[in-house]
């Protein structure tokens, strides 16, 4: 189920209605709101394939027991068992991570196997949402083993008196539709303090409708419309788009996809807040970075984190000496990439990344933590950020195109005239702008706080989002998906 | 100032705002006249045909694809005439809305043989599913919704400056139209996807035209085709024709490309496309006028 499509508002406002009943201020206030919430995520999931609800159940239930056998043999410092619970469901997310994404990858590569078990590795379909919630499920096992959660849940599991209220729960934080499919990744020690019931009159309604005109607008609006036209790059009729237009689609591809993604992340802290609960931001302007290390603390930043702790930090950081910090950090980068798709065109774009962000750290190795605090001269910062986009912006090419060929055909196109093509060239300058003026009042923000403060909150503000309102139900473009589903 | 009036006093100047915005786009769309049926996307001006045409009382209904999509419908203002032109699809588009029923029937169908292949094999076309939506019926009946009166659309058709003006000049022809074939149906050896497609617009032009629509086939000019093409189209149009009982009229050929003007190798330009249009009304008047 899309966030817009009309089954999703229908199901959106009776899981609303139903989940701030006067019921949900009783004893059982919690577990009401709960359970309607896993309810609307599981007719959510289950809605176009729901075969797909088995392969979440089992996900779930599998954590759930791994979850409930750490904390007891935590309770029981047998540090033993819980590094085993720890590795039995860290494997058993990979697995599933690994037959149902990386299978038909693999079988490509594996030298003499049988044409039809290669076929049937082949044709094993992809979940949706799969490389999300595996990743819930590990920072949950991970965390509940750091001894960094710990809830009234995880008592009754220890006790084992409880255990299907502790699966209502683990469920919840899997399953709870405004991330499942895309994110952000929420973790643990995040979600779990945040389950309790919770009140109509807490909502904090500026931020769900910021947050969710917002989102609406960038996806519909913005990426959407841009979606029409750059598709042009991947399809054959490419050969008939002239350098500019190539140049202005490009450049269009690259506002696409930060406002499919970052209008997502939006709409999916709007609804969260509409059912109480707080996610994390997910971009902060990606594109004022002034450096690719600057970019990946800005874009999807739970991803960043997530490979940071689970990832980057376990394999040693930057704490086992500068050759194994490079080796880690492409490794990081590599895997990333991977984790976007099973395909070698992830992993070079997560690669090359992965080198920009070694260059960079070897560059810059002598600059102490305060030096690198201190603000730079203006021309350094717009000689970095024109680095940073442009060298971001070119790395989507490997995202978005289907193979190498297609790459070399656009760079070949680049040296060969033509006419412009109308629809191209406005619609990568106006909806390409318009994530263009949402970054520079990000500067804003960032640069000019004053000013910014007295923006928030100011009629000025809301006719802004009422503009985007109007947009959104005059403007929006062709419905598409969000690119970040397949992944 | 508490959190919820702060909300409170955010929601009113969003629906202010709104409702500001919904004004001047009514000035635009209403006083100004600027909706269109050529936006800066394909889907979009296919939809604002389609929701043009969905209304009922056309006295022609033109179906095709970007082709026929240049010719004034009532997305331009042209009352009379609804446009089914599908943006990179076919005349396939249109009569299936009309066989659904999406789509009022007209007095005189008008089926563009140019592209009566085009697509065949792959999915249906998006704005054809868009135009089974419920935005697409909210679209057509509230016109500041509808694909129309998208601010972009407006402004890109602005930039163009292309517009109906009313009523061209009809070309002289030295042939009207005339019922085509029998011709033997093997004649043209069609691959199992466009026989499929020919079976399909044979049985929809079948049972359009038994509720009293009148149909009638035309070759537009455009681009050049390739010689299999060309053979192909022929050899559909003699079928269709001699099935359907539908006259065909083949413009390309009657018309001399020097007297027409194209935004493209292509498209007619505005004034090009009005004019082939009043040749086409010229031509099912006079196949209405009984003859001596």
């Amino acid at each position: 189920m899309l966030f817009n499509s009309w089954e999703f508002l229908i199901l959106l406002g009776i899981s609303f209605v139903v989940y701030y009943l006067p019921v949900s201020r009783g004893r059982h206030g919690k577990a009401w709101q709960v359970t309607v919430a896993l309810a609307a995520s599981v007719v959510f999931y289950g809605w176009e394939r729901p075969e797909l609800l088995a392969l979440l159940a089992v996900s779930c239930v599998g954590n759930s027991v791994a979850t409930a056998r750490i904390i007891l043999h935590k309770v029981g410092n047998d540090e033993a068992r819980v590094r085993h619970w720890v590795r039995l469901a860290v494997i058993l997310n990979l697995a599933l991570l690994g037959i149902f994404k990386y299978s038909p990858f693999f079988a490509g590569m594996i030298p003499g196997l049988p044409t039809e078990w290669a076929a049937a590795l082949k044709s094993i379909p992809l979940p949706i949402g799969i490389s999300f919630y595996t990743f819930h499920g590990i920072s949950m096992i991970v965390d509940v083993a750091r001894g960094e959660v710990t809830r009234e849940s995880d008592a009754m599991v220890s006790k084992g008196s409880r255990f299907t209220k502790g699966v209502r729960d683990i469920g919840f934080y899997l399953l709870f539709f405004p991330q499942l499919v895309a994110g952000p990744i929420v973790k643990a020690k995040q979600f779990w303090p945040q389950i309790a019931a919770k009140r109509l009159e807490d909502i904090q309604w500026g931020l769900v409708l910021r947050s969710l005109i917002a989102g609406f607008f960038l996806k519909m609006v913005v990426a959407d419309n841009l979606a029409e036209q750059t598709v042009t790059l991947t399809k054959p009729w490419i050969v008939s788009a002239s350098p500019l237009d190539l140049i202005l689609l490009l450049y269009g591809y690259s506002m696409q996809i930060f406002a499919d993604f970052a209008g997502y992340s939006l709409i999916a802290i709007g609804l969260a807040a509409m059912f109480g609960y707080r996610f994390p931001i997910n971009f902060d302007f990606p594109y004022l970075s002034t450096s690719i290390t600057e970019f990946w603390r800005r874009w999807h930043m739970s991803l960043s984190a997530w490979l940071r702790d689970y990832l980057y930090i376990p394999l040693g950081g930057n704490r086992k000496g500068e050759a194994r910090t490079y080796l880690n950090l492409f490794l990081v980068m590599f895997l990333g990439g991977l984790w976007h798709g099973a395909e070698w065109k992830f992993a070079l774009w997560g690669s090359l990344h992965g080198l920009l962000l070694g260059v960079e750290r070897f560059c810059f190795r002598k600059r102490t933590r305060e030096q690198a605090a201190l603000p730079r001269p203006a021309w350094r910062a717009a000689l970095g950020w024109f680095y940073t986009f442009h060298a971001v912006t070119l790395l989507w090419l490997t995202f978005l195109m289907p193979d190498l060929h297609q790459i070399g055909i656009f760079f070949r196109e680049l040296m060969i005239p033509g006419k412009l093509l109308g629809p191209a060239v406005f619609s990568s300058l106006v909806f390409g702008s318009v994530a263009v003026i949402y970054h520079a009042f990000g500067w804003w923000r960032e640069h000019r706080a004053d000013g910014f403060d007295r923006f928030r909150g100011s009629w000025l503000e809301s006719f802004a989002y009422g503009i985007m309102l109007f947009l959104i139900l005059t403007n929006s473009g062709a419905p598409q998906g969000f690119i970040y589903f397949q992944f | 100032m508490s959190s919820s009036n702060k909300s409170l006093r955010f929601g009113i100047g969003v629906l202010a705002s709104l409702l500001a915005c919904f004004g001047l786009q009514a000035i635009a769309f209403f006083g100004l006249r600027l909706g269109t049926g050529k936006t800066e996307s394909n889907y979009f001006s296919t939809l604002s045909r389609f929701q043009g045409a969905s209304a009922p009382g056309a006295e022609i209904a033109v179906s095709g694809s970007s082709i026929t999509g240049r010719l004034p419908g009532r997305e331009a203002g042209n009352q009379a005439v609804a446009n089914l032109g599908s943006d990179g699809g076919s005349p396939y588009d249109g009569l299936k809305l009309i066989d659904e029923g999406v789509v009022s029937p007209p007095r005189w169908l008008v089926l563009e043989t140019n592209t009566l292949f085009n697509g065949v094999g792959y999915a249906e076309m998006p704005a054809v599913k868009g135009a089974r939506g419920l935005w697409f019926t909210i679209g057509g009946r509230v016109p500041l919704v509808g694909a129309a009166a998208r601010p972009s659309g407006m402004l890109y058709a602005r930039l163009l400056s292309r517009g109906w003006n009313g009523r061209g000049e009809p070309f002289p022809l030295q042939q009207g139209p005339r019922i085509m074939g029998p011709t033997d149906p093997n004649a043209f050896e069609f691959s199992s996807v466009e026989r499929e497609r020919l079976t399909g617009l044979s049985q929809m032009l079948s049972k359009i035209g038994k509720t009293g629509v009148r149909i009638l086939l035309v070759n537009y000019p455009a681009g050049a085709m390739k010689a299999r093409e060309l053979e192909r189209m022929n050899a559909a149009i003699a079928i269709l024709s001699s099935e359907a009982q539908a006259p065909y009229l083949d413009l390309a050929s009657a018309i001399p490309r020097e007297s027409l003007v194209f935004t493209d190798s292509v498209h007619l330009g505005p004034t090009s496309a009005s004019r082939i249009l009043d040749t086409i009304r010229a031509a099912c008047l006079s196949l209405e006028t009984p003859t001596n």
